[in-house]
This record gives structure tokens, C-alpha cells and sequence, in this order.
């Protein structure tokens, strides 16, 4: 197929735009240029070409100036020289016409594209940047192999060895064989897990057939169990019933028989109340008290004629009854008195004393001398302002004093020292300052350091210079080779060295190269088990000498040497025939090897010369440097060079040393001349001043004597100034303090007339100093005090002395009248008698009044007693007869014994009553027979079995009570839930999961294995059709730096070689980047060829793909589509200018077309 | 008045669904339990309906089943049936005769197991007595015919034969008791209620012989919607069948026509719309979907390469259809109408063609088997079953996984070569 013409009709920014290609050259080329400028349309002509062929995309982009429904484009296609207009809009079904607008039909251009689809055609068909980078790597990834590349060149995919692995890799993602993690073994685990979880909660059917079997053989035994407990029960409550029954049988008897001791007559009846036994109490209790009623009254008439009372001193008795409070009075006053009159003695010392302070002893009347109240008042207060006044006088004067002190200190010490005149200090301080000012010290420190500094360099330098040896001049005067020599030998020594690495490994490589042949050979050799050419020509040599030899003699053994000369000789020959191919190898290989043998003496000879030039080379430089390398072993020319450079660089060093060093001499000697000239000046400045410096003085320290000189004089002035201030201030302190002395002596004045105005009139009027003044007045008022207090004291003696004389007439009154003796008796002992007297009397006279009214009492219980004795007898005598007996106690006992008999015969009735009943029997006769009849020991045994066969039956019965409710238990926990049918349904969907993703794992391997078989099909089928045209295309683009491709089987597959110039060669993926584009278009190329050889081309069109090929590659390129060209239509779309200039070039039938 | 008696068969109680769709935890806690579902739901239907008896002819259990807690739920619902006095007819299937847990279950005495001699019991109705006929066979196989085992009409009564069959044999259906629809017309009786077979069958004739099938499909095999029958034995003797749906889940493969489509979205709205109108159609509460897209359609490839999208696209689809589940995709798609003929000028589908010519070389595939055999022997031993049962199986197994390889790797590389 050609495309003649592009109809851009309404197509992207296009409107009525056509591209003519015009008609096939008939003998030139059919390659075309599209040039625009970026934006000019040469992407959307493109599309629209594809979209022509193949129909508008759906969501085509070119609709941004026409609509969908108006976009249409159109063109003149050429199909084995038979022409057809077309057009094409927008739309799903019959979007395709012919010149006359009529639909047509897809066929009328598919059938010629032989089944290309939209995206096979791009692919294959049409090339840009982006697909030969692809392509590029593409390469890189398929390692070589021949059936991947020519795939991916001929399906233009980049990408065909990417997909295959990454096919791979999901499939191992699936599963590996005893891989933990892959998705089927994740599932394979949760399947497991699954298993766990449903064990772990399920029932099995056999579990519940023995949890069934086990409930209900525990129900059975246990139901045969209880009955038989029943029954023995019902046994044993009958003999505990008989064992009841017959101690109340016996018990009846025994009551029975005392029944019939008992006498037998009715009980009488009862007319009184109470019984026997109180009646006996009752007259025995009245008789008792009436006696002793009687003794009691005779005791008391007895004591009441005992009793005396003393009358006498009834009498008097309020009048004793009052002595009792004066009698304390005046015990208490005669306490006393003696310690009262002690006190008015003390008193009297005391006012002794005070008048005796006073200086009065001699006064008579003491209240004399007391001072009127507000005379004492007022001088009170005086004294106490006195000492205030006398306070303030006395500090004012000190203050005074003090100031006066100060006053002529400070003039004593004005003046003693006098300072030197001023511009002669003025002159010494210019000196010192130039002095001061003056850098000379530092600029001869720093020079000396530099010096110091340089001799070491120097020292180090010419050390670095040995062996040679000398001074700085000599070494100044030395002839050296100049740095353009040394530029030179050291390029030299570069050159040299990389040859010789070159050289070396080289030959390393050839060695390598004959290990590997030989190696190579042996197996060979071995392989086939061969002989080579020469040792066949040796083979055949001995048969023919056997043949002779045979022919000479003709014997026996001669034919037998022969035959084996010949059996071996047919043998190597078959064996060699037979493997033809091998032997051809063989001889390769020896080939190879003359070969190898033959590079590696090569290169042995090529370094040696290496060598040799650096020989003479070292002879060169030792010879122009022969002063610096004066015994030099230097190896290598290297080395020598190294050492040359190190010594003139020492050698350059030293002399710039020597230089610094002189300059810095010169600055010294500059700078102590400037020293001396400022010590001059400063030696006459300080003589003016008066001081005379030492002669041998250094300049420092006569400066520090200048300073120390001017620090002084400053101080002195400074001294002056202040004592002259000082004094000022003294005296004007010292008038200030004069004052306050007045004021405190004119106060002290009043204060003393004051005093003498209030004491005129009293006896103090004359004669009492002011200090003395308040002691006067303390012994006044003490005085005043003791006077009082003695008056007090007299008047209270008095009174106790009236009060005992009274008692004491009092005592001895009442004593006569009670005739008591009281001539020299103590009153108060008369006074306690008689008190006494009087309690005893009347204590006697109460105590007869008591006594008298207890007879009376007595006499009247007496009577009432006689009438209750008199009562009682009446009922004791109706009792007596009511019983028949005589005396009370005869009573009782008989009553005792009918209560006895009547109990009994109730007991007895009772007792048959329950025997009765407890053998549940209807009368007591038939019991009574029941049990006479029964033998209680065998009853006992018979109980004790029964018991002991119920403890057992219990525990049986508790075992299976047990044993039934746990099997009943886990049949109730069974359930009927749905978590074990949920946990099933789960497993199931992984097991499906588990399948679903195996097979998945099956078909990415199987696909992954028939791709790889396809691809080697694949390369058989393309392989020599593709080859050549792709080795001549790649030595074209490569400008015979690669002379061609080849290949070489490796296991399973075959790999793509390109060889280089000089005879090397690489496997594709070990080709630069570069040479990988050239290749995957050279590849391509091939493709396109491949696919036109068979089929009608189509147009190839490519889009810029020269952005990175300089310009002879270019060239190349355009040479290649050319030759294309000759095939099929080529178009190739550009935005350089100067590609088409250089298309021109190569190619100068190539038409271009311009889009605007 | 009338007898009215519900007929079921093939509960497979507790089998579980076999769908992929229940990787979906949600879809899995709803129907985790379908066949439980079903089955209740035949107990009500009994309760609301009132009948005066359940038949269940057979099957009544997987083989599998082994688990007492399926035996309780089943004594349970068996329970309300006891309590709402509805007598239970109930014969062995093939596969009650493996199950260990027959054995162990309790039931009321008005569940009436029919043992390995032909019985027969008259169940007096309010207008009209009725005989039912049953038989278990005790084995899981049972090459003979059972029904001249079946005791003659009885007089008088409406006869009801209970009998587990494959009868003349259906695909996926171990052979059970063969026997011929005529025979069976022709024994007299008034209705044969049968089983075994899992879809749904009614054969009119003299008799009425039904086939209920499964009322749970438990997979894609089992699509559509499953049912019991609903049967009324009026007066005068003559049967009226109703259909009572009783599947909670119901699987369906859903074919969509991809023809025309060029763009994704447009394909899922296909994919929606098929899903769509398959659920206006189903009656049950869910639909589980196994989608397969056909046609010719440029967006083959790339549906291809990209197939967990268009899986998780489907899904997301079936989401908003809502109740609706996507188990699997399968592609039976074309990239174009002209296919590869003789003289191929794409690489891509040359390579294609000569990984066909693989999958038919004797060479190529035994090497593919044996690969097959080795994973295959590594899975645990209920998941081989996908690769065939048997020999043919896996030839066929081969064929379809190397047609689908072919597809894969030329999606991959068409569709890449686009991106």
C-alpha cells in the first residue's frame, strides 16, 4: 500500500489541508520529508493517516476546532497500482466512503493491510523517540537472545521480555513449591486453622452414640437401684417399731403389780381449803409468837427502871449552850496578842529611822514634818524635767570642743610639700610620650622572628637538597633545566606508562586466549577420541611401511603386521570420516592457537620497546640535571622524574629563604637607630626637672622613672588643694555648735528659781539643793506611812483584851449555879464540863419516852394473836375427823398413798393406749400377744444388714445420678447452631480459593513456557530473512565501526553478536547505549524488509528519531530509509531544518514537504 | 375439604455453597447457613399452610455430614412439626445411607421412617384417606430398580409412592434406582414423590410424578431458583401441584455481550445492566452471580490484561444492583471480527498461533501435564479436583488452561504495547 495524498479536511487545526506525496519515482527512492515547526501538525497528521486507515478513535482529540460530527479527512491510497479515494467521518458504522461520497465497505482497505489492526500498524510501522528507547532497553533485558530481539523489532514492542517476567513473577507470587508465603500456602494454612477451629467445637456422631449409651445405662441403674431401697426401708421402719413397742409392754406390767399393793378405798372429799401439811405449819407458827410476845414485855418494864436523869443542869441549858462561841473568841485572842504587840515595836523603829534621814531625830511630834499634798506633787515634777535640762547643756559643750579639735588639725596639716614648676613638667611629659609612641622595639622583634623563621626553612631546604652539598651562593649559581623540559619528560613518562598497561594486558589476555584454546583442543581431542592430521599421516606412514615390507617378504607374519597396520589405519580413517565436522574444528582450533602464539610474541615485542624508550629518556634528564642528580639510583623513569621535581623545588625554596633573611637584617638595624635618638630627648627633658638619670640606663626604664616622677608631682597638688577645702569646713562647723550651748544653760536657770518658789513656806524653805530634792521627798512619804500603821495597831489590843476578861465572869457564874467547884479551874475547862453535863441528861430523858411506848405496842398484838389460835383449831379438828385418825401427821400419810394409786392407774391406761397404736393394732390384747411371740435378738441382726445394704444402695445411687446428669449435661451442650455448617462453608470457599489460584499459578506457567518455545519458533522462522539485512544496516549506521552480526548458540537458544572493527565482539546487551538504538533500528529495519518480502509494503513512517545521532550517523540513517525507500513508500516527520539539508544530501531525490 | 401434604427432597442438610462469591464476609454471614434457611423455610411453609404432612424423599443429609449439631437442628424443626401435629414421610437417599449421624437422631413418633421392606401407611384425612408407600435402601448404591419392591394400590385410598431415584438417569446424577416415568405411571398410584435429582421435574401423565429437586442449589451447577412442591389430594382423589420457592440464594451465570464496546465504562455499564436484569428476574433474596463477557469487542485485551480491575469493577457493579454477588469473570471475548488467518502480518498474533500449535503438540503437552500432575499432587486433596476427574478430564483441563495462557500472553503484550 502508498499513500498518494493526505485530505486533512476538518481535522484537528487542519481545514482543507492536503499533503501530497504525488506518484511513485519510478527509479528513485519513494522517502519523503514532512518538515513543520513544533505545533505545525505533524503528530496530528500522523493520526489522522491511522485514523484514515483504521477508522476515528471514539474519544479522538483532534475535535477541538471541529466537532465530532463534522471531522473528516480523506486521501488517495495506492494498492498494487490500482488507486482508491477515500474519506472518512466520524461515526460507528459506515464511517467510510469512496470518491462519490458513497459508504465503502471496511474490507476495501483491510483486505490489503492483511490483518493489521490499529495498533499492530503503529507499532510496527511507525517509529519515534520514545519506541527506540524502548526498543533500546528492550535489548538490554532480553540478554541477547536472538528470538526475543527479533520479535520485539519485528511487533516495534519494547516490552516483550518484561511481560514474560513479570508473567513469572505473579506466578511465583501464587505458589513455589514449599514456599511459607505465597497465596496458596497462606490458604493452605487457613485451611488447617479452619480444621482446628471445627474440631475444636464440634460434636461427632460416635461422640454422641457413647454420651447416649452412657446416660441412659446410668438411668436404668439408678431406677433399679431405688427400688430396691424402698423396699428395705418399709423392712426396717417395722422393726424399729417392734423394737419401740416392747420396753412399753414391760413397763405396764411393772406398774400393774404395785398397783395391787395400794389400799383400796374412795378418796374423800375435800371441804376445807389448803392442804394437810399447812394446817400442821399453821398451829405450830401461832403458838410460837404468843410466847414470845409475852417475854418481850416483861424485857422492856425491866429497862425502863434502869434509866436516871440529871436535872440540874436542864436547868441552865441555854445559858451553856451559849458559851460556846466566846469561848473560841477568846481562845483565839489569847493566840494572839503577844505577836501584835511585836508589831507596834517594829513601827516605832521605822519612823526612828526616817527622822533620823531627815536629820530631824530630835523631833517630838513626827506629823509635823509632812509636807503638804500639791507641794509634794509639784516638786515631783520637777525633778523629773531636771535631768533632761542638765543632759542637753552637757552634750552641746562637748560638741563645741570637739569642733574646735578638728579646726586646728586640719590648719596643721596645710602645706608642706611644694611642686615643681609647670613647663618644666611639661617638656618631660612630651618626652615620655614620644618615647612611648615610638614602634622601633616591636619592628626589631618581629624582624628577628622572620629571620629565625627563614634560617630553618633554609636549613630544611638544603637538608632536602642532599647529597649535594654547599652554600646559598653556590646553590644560586647552579644551571638547572628549564619547566618546559620537565612539561615534556613527564608527558613522555605518561605515554610510556600507558602503553606499557596497554601491552601488558594484552598479552595477559592472549595468554588467557591460549589456555582457553588449549583447553578447548584437549576436549576436543578427547571428545571425539580423534586422531589429528598428523598422527593419522603417521598411522598411515606405518601401513604403508607394513605394505612394503609385507610385499618384499610375503610371509606369514609380514601379512599379519600388515592386516593390523591396515585394521588401525581403516579404523582412524572411519573415525575421522565419521566425525567430519569435529576433525574441522580440530583444525580450527590449531589454527587458533598458531594464532595466539603468534599475538603474544607481538606484544612481547611492543613492550620491550616501551622499555627502551624510557631508558634514554632517564639518560636525557640525569644528564641535563647532573648537579641535582648528582649520584642518583632512580629505577624508574617515573621516579627520576619525582626526584628532579622535588629537588628544584627544594632548591627554589632555599633561595627565596636566603632573600627574607637579608631583608629582615636590614629593618633591625633601621630600628635601634630610631631607639637611640628618642633616649637622648628624654634624658635632658628629665634633667630640667631636676633628676639626673644614669648613664648606662636603658631607655625603658628611664621612661618609668619620668612617670613615676610626673604620677608624683600630680599627687601633691592634688593634696594641697584639699586641706585648704578642709578648713573652710572646720570652722563653720565650729560656729554652729556655740549655739546650742546658750540655749541649754539659759533653761537651767528657770528650772532653779522654779524649785525655790514652791518650797517657800514649808520647814524645807532654806537650805536644800536641787539634786537632794527627791530623796527629801521619798522619806517623807515613807514616814507619813509608818504613822498610820502604828495607830491601827494600838486599837486592835485593846479590843482582845476586853473580850477574855468578860468570858472568864461568865464561867464562874454559870459554875455556881451547877454546883460545880470552879475556885481555880481555867474558864474554858469549866465551860466544856458543863456542856457535856448537859448532853448526857438529855440523851436518858428520851430514851425512857422510847421505851414506854413499845409496852404499850406489845400489849396490843397480844390480843389479836389469842383470836387467830382459836380459829385454826376449829379446822384442824374437821380434818382430823374427815380422815379418821387423831393426830395431824397420820393425815398426810394416807393422803400420800391414794394420790400414789389414782397416777398409776392413768399411766398404766395410757401406756396400752400407744403400744396400741404403734403396732397399729385395734386393741391391746392382740398387741400384747404380737409381741410375746417375737424374738427381739434375731430383729436386731436382721436391722444392722438392712442398714449397711442402705448405705450402699445410697452411694450407688449418687454414682449414677452423677453419671447421668453429665452425659446429659454434654448432650444438652451440643446444640443444633450453625457454627460448625459456617466454618464447613468457609472451607469450602478457601478449598475453591486454593483451586481458583492454582490454576491461575498453571496458566501463567504454561503461558510463560509455550511463549518461550513460540519465540524460538519465532526466531527459526525470521532468522535468515532478518540477519543480513540487520548486519549490513548495523555496520551502515555504525560507519563500520561494527563490521557486522552474527550469532552463537548458547543452551537452548542462540544469542546476537555484533562484531567490532577490530575483530572483538559483544553480545547485544553488552552494547552502549548508543549502539542499542543503532541496533534496535537496525533490527527494525530488517523487520520491515521481513514483512515486505512477503506481503505488500505499507508506508513506514518515523518521527524524529535523530534527535540524539550526530551528524554522520544521520546521514547513515537517511541512507538506510532510502534504500527502505526502495521497498516501500518511507516518511519520515521532523522539525530540524538541517536533517532535511543533510537528507538532501545523501539522499537528492528526496521530496519535502513543508506543513504550516 | 382435602389432604394437602408438602413434597421435598435433597435438603443436603448443612452441605455448604461451593462459590467463591463467599470470600465476601458479608455474603458469607448471610447465607453461611442456606441450606438451614431452606429448610426452616419448608417448616414454616408447612406451618402457614397447615398441611397434614411433609414428605421428604431422601437426601435429607450430605454424606459428609458428621456433625451432631446438624442433628439437633433438624430434631428441632422437627419438633414444631410434632407440635403442630404434622406427620413427617421420610425415605433414605443414597446419600442418608452414608451419613453416621442417621443413626444417632431421636425423632417424634409422628416422623415415620420408612425402612427396607415396602410399608405402607393410611393417614385417614378429612375427606379422604391416604396410603403412603415407602422404602429405604439401605446401601448407597442401588443398580436395580426399587419399584417392584412397592406394595399395589390400596383400595379406597389415594396412594402415594415415596421413592429415591435417578430414574432413566441425568447428568451429574450417580445412577440410584434406575427406573422408566412409565413404569411408574403405570403402577396405579395417584402420586409419585420422588428424588435425587436436583432440578426441578414434573412428569403428567396417569400419575403425577414429581422430581422437587434441590431446594438450596449450592452452586453454579445448581442455578436458578429451587423450590418444594406444594400438593392438595382433593375428595375425589384428583392432585393439584403447586411450586413454593424456598432458595435464599440463587446462582446464575450471567452472559454479557461486549460486542461494539470500546471504553471501560461503558463496559461496566453493560456488565450492570445485565446483572440488573437478571435480578429483576430472580425471586430469590440473593443472586450470585458467575459473569461471562462475549462478543467481539477492541477492549478484549485490555479487559484481559487487566482482570483484577474488571473483577473488582463487576463487584463493585453487583453492589449497587444490590443483594447481588460476583463469584467469577470469564472472558469469552474477541479483539476483532477478522481472525487469524493463514498469512499473519502481526508478530503478536503469529507468536499466538504458534503458542496454539504448542498446546496441540503431543510434545509440548506432556510436558504441560506433567507440570500439571506435580502442582496439582502438592494441594491439599479435595482442591486436585479442578483439573478433571479422570484422564479425559484433565486433557480437557489442558486444553481449556493453554487456550486461556495464549490469551493471557497475547493480552499482555497487545495490551501493552498501547499503554
Amino acid at each position: 500500500m502508498r499513500l498518494r495524498r493526505l485530505d486533512l479536511t476538518r481535522y484537528g487545526k487542519f481545514t482543507d489541508k492536503a499533503i501530497d506525496f504525488g506518484e511513485k519515482p519510478s527509479s528513485a527512492p519513494d522517502l519523503h520529508i514532512v518538515f513543520g515547526l513544533n505545533e505545525a501538525g505533524k503528530s496530528t497528521a500522523l493520526s489522522a493517516y491511522l485514523d484514515l486507515l483504521f477508522g476515528i478513535e471514539e474519544r479522538s482529540r483532534y475535535n477541538f476546532l471541529h466537532e465530532y460530527s463534522s471531522m473528516r479527512i480523506g486521501g488517495l491510497l495506492e494498492f498494487e497500482g490500482r488507486t482508491l479515494a477515500v474519506s472518512r467521518t466520524k461515526s460507528r458504522g459506515n464511517s467510510l466512503h469512496d470518491a462519490e461520497g458513497r459508504p465503502l465497505s471496511e474490507i476495501a482497505i483491510s483486505a490489503n493491510l492483511t490483518g493489521l489492526s490499529r495498533d499492530a500498524y503503529s507499532s510496527m510501522f511507525s517509529l519515534d523517540d520514545e519506541t527506540l528507547e524502548a526498543g533500546g532497553r528492550a535489548i538490554l533485558e532480553s540478554r541477547g537472545d536472538l528470538g526475543k530481539l527479533l520479535f520485539t523489532a519485528s511487533a516495534g514492542l519494547g516490552h516483550a521480555s518484561d511481560v514474560l517476567a513479570a508473567l513469572d513473577t505473579e506466578a511465583d507470587g501464587l505458589y513455589r513449591k514449599q514456599a511459607q508465603s505465597t497465596e496458596i500456602a497462606l490458604l493452605k494454612k487457613r485451611f488447617a486453622e479452619l480444621k482446628l477451629r471445627k474440631e475444636a467445637i464440634d460434636t461427632l456422631a460416635s461422640t454422641f452414640e457413647a454420651l447416649e449409651a452412657e446416660r441412659v445405662e446410668a438411668q436404668d441403674k439408678y431406677d433399679r437401684s431405688l427400688a430396691e431401697r424402698a423396699v428395705l426401708s418399709a423392712r426396717l421402719a417395722t422393726i424399729e417399731r417392734y423394737a419401740r413397742a416392747a420396753p412399753l409392754l414391760a413397763e405396764i406390767k411393772r406398774k400393774a403389780s404395785r398397783l395391787a399393793e395400794l389400799p383400796d378405798m374412795p378418796s374423800p372429799s375435800r371441804t376445807w381449803s389448803g392442804s394437810v401439811a399447812e394446817l400442821i405449819d399453821q398451829d405450830t407458827r401461832l403458838r410460837t409468837r404468843l410466847q414470845a410476845n409475852a417475854d418481850e414485855i416483861e424485857r422492856a418494864k425491866a429497862k425502863i427502871e434502869a434509866i436516871a436523869v440529871d436535872e440540874a443542869v436542864l436547868a441552865i441549858s441555854e445559858q451553856v449552850r451559849g458559851l460556846a462561841d466566846r469561848k473560841a473568841r477568846y481562845l483565839s485572842a489569847g493566840m494572839d496578842l503577844p505577836t501584835r504587840k511585836m508589831e507596834v515595836q517594829m513601827l516605832d523603829q521605822v519612823v526612828a529611822t526616817c527622822l533620823a534621814a531627815l536629820g530631824r531625830s530630835a523631833e517630838q511630834d513626827p506629823s509635823r514634818l509632812t509636807l503638804p499634798a500639791f507641794v509634794v506633787g509639784t516638786l515631783r515634777n520637777m525633778v523629773e524635767q531636771r535631768s533632761g535640762i542638765t543632759t542637753s547643756l552637757q552634750m552641746a559643750r562637748d560638741e563645741a570642743a570637739a569642733a574646735l579639735d578638728r579646726l586646728n588639725a586640719a590648719r596643721g596639716r596645710v602645706g608642706e610639700e611644694r611642686a615643681v614648676p609647670e613647663p618644666a613638667r611639661a617638656r618631660l611629659m612630651a618626652a615620655v610620650s614620644g618615647a612611648k609612641q615610638s614602634s622601633h622595639t616591636r619592628e626589631i622583634r618581629e624582624a628577628r622572628a622572620v629571620e629565625a623563621e627563614r634560617q630553618i626553612r633554609l636549613a630544611d631546604a638544603m637538608r632536602r637538597l642532599q647529597p649535594w652539598s654547599g652554600d646559598v651562593d653556590l646553590l644560586s649559581k647552579m644551571s638547572v633545566p628549564p619547566p618546559t623540559q620537565l612539561a615534556a619528560w613527564k608527558t613522555l613518562a605518561a605515554d610510556l606508562r600507558r602503553d606499557k598497561a596497554v601491552f601488558t594486558e594484552r598479552l595477559a589476555e592472549y595468554e588467557q586466549s591460549r589456555i582457553t584454546t588449549s583447553s578447548w583442543l584437549a576436549a576436543v581431542r578427547a571428545s571425539a577420541n580423534l586422531a589429528d592430521d598428523e598422527t593419522a599421516a603417521a598411522i598411515r606412514r606405518e601401513r604403508d611401511e607394513a605394505w612394503r615390507s609385507h610385499r618384499a617378504d610375503l610371509k606369514v607374519e609380514t601379512a599379519d603386521l600388515f592386516a593390523t597396520a591396515l585394521a588401525k589405519d581403516d579404523h582412524v580413517g572411519a573415525g575421522r570420516l565419521a566425525h567430519a565436522s569435529e576433525l574441522a574444528d580440530l583444525r580450527a582450533v590449531k589454527q587458533k592457537v598458531a594464532e595466539t602464539e603468534a599475538a603474544i610474541e607481538r606484544a612481547g615485542c611492543q613492550l620491550a620497546g616501551a622499555s627502551q624508550r624510557a631508558e634514554i629518556a632517564s639518560a636525557e634528564i640525569k644528564e641535563a640535571a647532573s648537579a641535582l642528580l648528582h649520584h642518583c639510583q632512580a629505577q624508574s623513569l617515573d621516579l627520576l622524574i619525582g626526584l628532579l621535581e622535588e629537588r628544584l623545588s627544594a632548591r627554589a625554596d632555599a633561595l627565596a629563604s636566603w632573600d627574607d633573611i637579608l631583608l629582615a637584617r636590614a629593618r633591625i638595624e633601621c630600628a635601634i637607630a630610631e631607639g637611640e635618638r628618642i633616649h637622648l630627648a628624654l634624658a635632658s627633658a628629665l634633667q630640667s626637672v631636676g633628676i639626673q638619670p644614669d648613664a648606662g640606663e636603658p631607655l625603658e626604664a628611664t621612661v618609668v622613672a619620668a612617670d613615676r616622677f610626673l604620677d608624683r608631682q600630680a599627687k601633691v597638688d592634688a593634696e594641697r588643694a584639699e586641706a585648704l577645702r578642709s578648713i573652710a569646713a572646720k570652722e563653720e562647723e565650729l560656729a554652729a555648735r556655740r549655739l546650742p550651748v546658750e540655749i541649754a544653760e539659759r533653761r537651767e536657770g528657770a528650772w532653779q528659781a522654779e524649785v525655790k518658789e514652791t518650797l517657800k513656806g514649808t520647814w524645807l524653805e532654806e537650805g536644800i539643793a536641787g539634786t537632794g530634792l527627791g530623796s527629801v521627798l521619798d522619806q517623807l512619804s515613807e514616814l507619813s506611812r509608818a504613822l498610820q500603821d502604828r495607830e491601827a495597831m494600838r486599837i486592835r489590843i485593846r479590843k482582845m483584851e476586853a473580850d477574855r476578861t468578860a468570858l472568864a465572869e461568865e464561867v464562874a457564874r454559870l459554875g455556881a449555879k451547877g454546883g460545880e467547884c470552879v475556885s481555880d479551874e481555867a474558864p474554858e475547862q469549866v465551860s466544856v464540863r458543863l456542856t457535856e453535863r448537859l448532853e448526857q441528861a438529855e440523851r436518858a430523858r428520851e430514851a425512857r419516852a422510847n421505851l414506854l411506848l413499845d409496852v404499850q405496842t406489845l400489849r396490843e398484838v397480844r390480843e389479836a394473836l389469842k383470836g387467830e389460835v382459836g380459829a385454826n383449831d376449829t379446822t384442824k379438828q374437821e380434818v382430823l375427823d374427815a380422815f379418821g385418825v387423831r393426830t395431824l401427821s397420820e393425815v398426810s400419810e394416807r393422803d400420800e398413798q391414794l394420790r400414789e394409786r389414782d397416777g398409776l392407774q392413768s399411766t398404766v391406761a395410757e401406756l396400752e393406749e400407744r403400744l396400741t397404736s404403734e403396732l397399729a393394732l385395734e386393741d391391746f390384747a392382740q398387741a400384747r400377744s404380737l409381741l410375746e411371740c417375737l424374738d427381739l435378738g434375731e430383729l436386731a441382726i436382721e436391722k444392722a444388714e438392712i442398714e449397711r445394704r442402705l448405705a450402699d444402695l445410697d452411694e450407688a445411687l449418687q454414682q449414677q445420678l452423677v453419671r447421668r446428669t453429665r452425659a446429659t449435661d454434654k448432650l444438652d451442650a451440643i446444640g443444633g447452631d450453625s457454627q460448625v455448617a459456617r466454618i464447613d462453608a468457609e472451607r469450602r470457599t478457601v478449598l475453591l480459593e486454593i483451586e481458583e489460584k492454582a490454576a491461575r499459578y498453571i496458566e501463567l506457567k504454561l503461558g510463560v513456557m509455550s511463549a518461550a518455545s513460540a519465540l524460538r519458533v519465532y526466531r527459526e522462522r525470521h532468522r535468515s530473512g532478518m540477519m543480513s539485512q540487520a548486519s549490513d544496516a548495523f555496520a551502515l549506521i555504525t560507519r563500520g565501526q561494527y563490521t557486522g552480526l552474527t550469532t552463537q548458540p548458547v543452551n537452548g537458544g542462540e544469542v546476537l553478536i555484533a562484531t567490532q572493527r577490530d575483530g572483538q565482539s559483544k553480545v547485544a546487551d553488552a552494547l552502549s547505549k548508543g549502539a542499542r538504538f543503532q541496533l534496535y533500528l537496525a533490527l527494525r529495519l530488517a523487520g520491515y524488509y521481513e514483512f515486505a518480502k512477503l506481503r505488500p509494503s505499507v508506508p513506514f513512517i518515523a518521527d524524529d528519531i535523530m534527535e540524539t545521532f550526530d551528524h554522520l550517523r544521520s546521514e547513515e540513517v537517511f541512507r538506510l530509509f532510502s534504500e527502505m525507500a526502495n521497498v516501500g513508500q518511507v516518511i519520515y516527520l521532523t522539525h530540524h531544518k538541517h536533517l532535511c539539508e543533510i537528507a538532501k544530501s545523501v539522499v537528492p531525490n528526496v521530496v519535502i514537504h513543508e506543513l504550516r | 375439604m382435602a389432604f394437602r401434604f408438602v413434597h421435598t427432597a435433597d435438603i443436603h442438610l448443612d452441605s455448604p455453597l461451593r462459590s467463591l462469591a463467599l470470600r465476601n464476609a458479608e455474603l458469607a454471614e448471610l447465607v453461611g447457613d442456606a441450606s438451614r434457611q431452606a429448610f426452616t423455610a419448608i417448616v414454616d411453609l408447612c406451618l402457614a399452610e397447615r398441611v397434614d404432612a411433609l414428605v421428604i424423599a431422601g437426601d435429607l443429609y450430605d454424606g459428609d455430614q458428621t456433625s451432631m449439631k446438624t442433628a439437633r437442628f433438624l430434631a428441632s424443626q422437627m419438633a414444631r412439626l410434632h407440635q403442630a401435629g404434622v406427620t413427617v414421610y421420610m425415605i433414605r437417599g443414597n446419600h442418608d445411607a452414608m451419613s453416621r449421624i442417621t443413626k444417632q437422631l431421636v425423632l417424634p413418633d409422628t416422623v415415620i421412617i420408612f425402612g427396607g421392606r415396602c410399608q405402607s401407611v393410611i393417614q385417614s384425612g378429612p375427606g379422604v384417606d391416604v396410603a403412603f408407600h415407602g422404602l429405604s435402601f439401605a446401601s448407597p448404591k442401588a443398580p436395580e430398580s426399587l419399584l417392584p419392591k412397592y406394595a399395589a394400590p390400596q383400595e379406597g385410598a389415594a396412594n402415594i409412592g415415596i421413592m429415591h431415584t435417578s430414574l432413566a438417569g441425568s447428568p451429574g446424577h450417580d445412577v440410584y434406582a434406575p427406573c422408566s416415568v412409565a413404569d411408574l405411571h403405570g403402577h396405579g398410584f395417584e402420586y409419585w414423590a420422588l428424588g435425587h435429582i436436583h432440578v426441578r421435574q414434573v412428569y403428567s401423565g396417569a400419575s403425577a410424578l414429581v422430581m422437587p429437586g434441590i431446594p438450596q442449589g449450592r452452586d453454579v451447577n445448581e442455578a436458578g431458583e429451587k423450590s418444594v412442591t406444594l400438593v392438595t389430594i382433593r375428595d375425589d382423589r384428583s392432585v393439584e401441584i403447586e411450586e413454593r420457592l424456598t432458595s435464599v440464594a440463587q446462582f446464575e451465570r450471567v452472559s454479557v455481550d461486549l460486542t461494539g464496546v470500546s471504553e471501560w465504562g461503558e463496559a461496566i455499564i453493560r456488565v450492570r445492566a445485565g446483572l440488573e436484569q437478571f435480578r429483576e428476574g430472580a425471586r430469590s433474596r440473593y443472586l450470585v452471580a458467575r459473569l461471562r463477557l462475549v462478543g467481539t469487542s477492541a477492549l478484549s485485551w485490555s479487559l484481559m490484561r487487566d482482570r483484577d480491575l474488571a473483577v473488582a469493577e463487576a463487584e463493585q457493579a453487583a453492589e449497587q444492583v444490590g443483594d447481588t454477588w460476583v463469584e467469577k469473570l470469564e472472558f469469552d471475548l474477541s479483539a476483532s471480527a477478522v481472525g487469524g488467518l493463514g498469512n499473519v502480518a502481526d508478530p503478536t498474533l503469529e507468536l499466538a498461533q504458534s503458542m496454539r500449535s504448542n498446546a496441540s503438540s503431543e510434545a509440548f503437552r506432556s510436558e504441560a501435564r506433567e507440570f500439571v500432575l506435580k502442582t496439582i499432587a502438592d494441594l491439599p486433596p479435595d482442591a486436585r479436583r479442578f483439573a478433571g476427574k479422570d484422564e479425559a478430564g484433565l486433557e480437557q483441563f489442558l486444553d481449556d488452561v493453554l487456550a486461556g495462557s495464549v490469551d493471557l500472553v497475547t493480552a499482555r503484550l497487545k495490551a501493552g504495547a498501547t499503554r
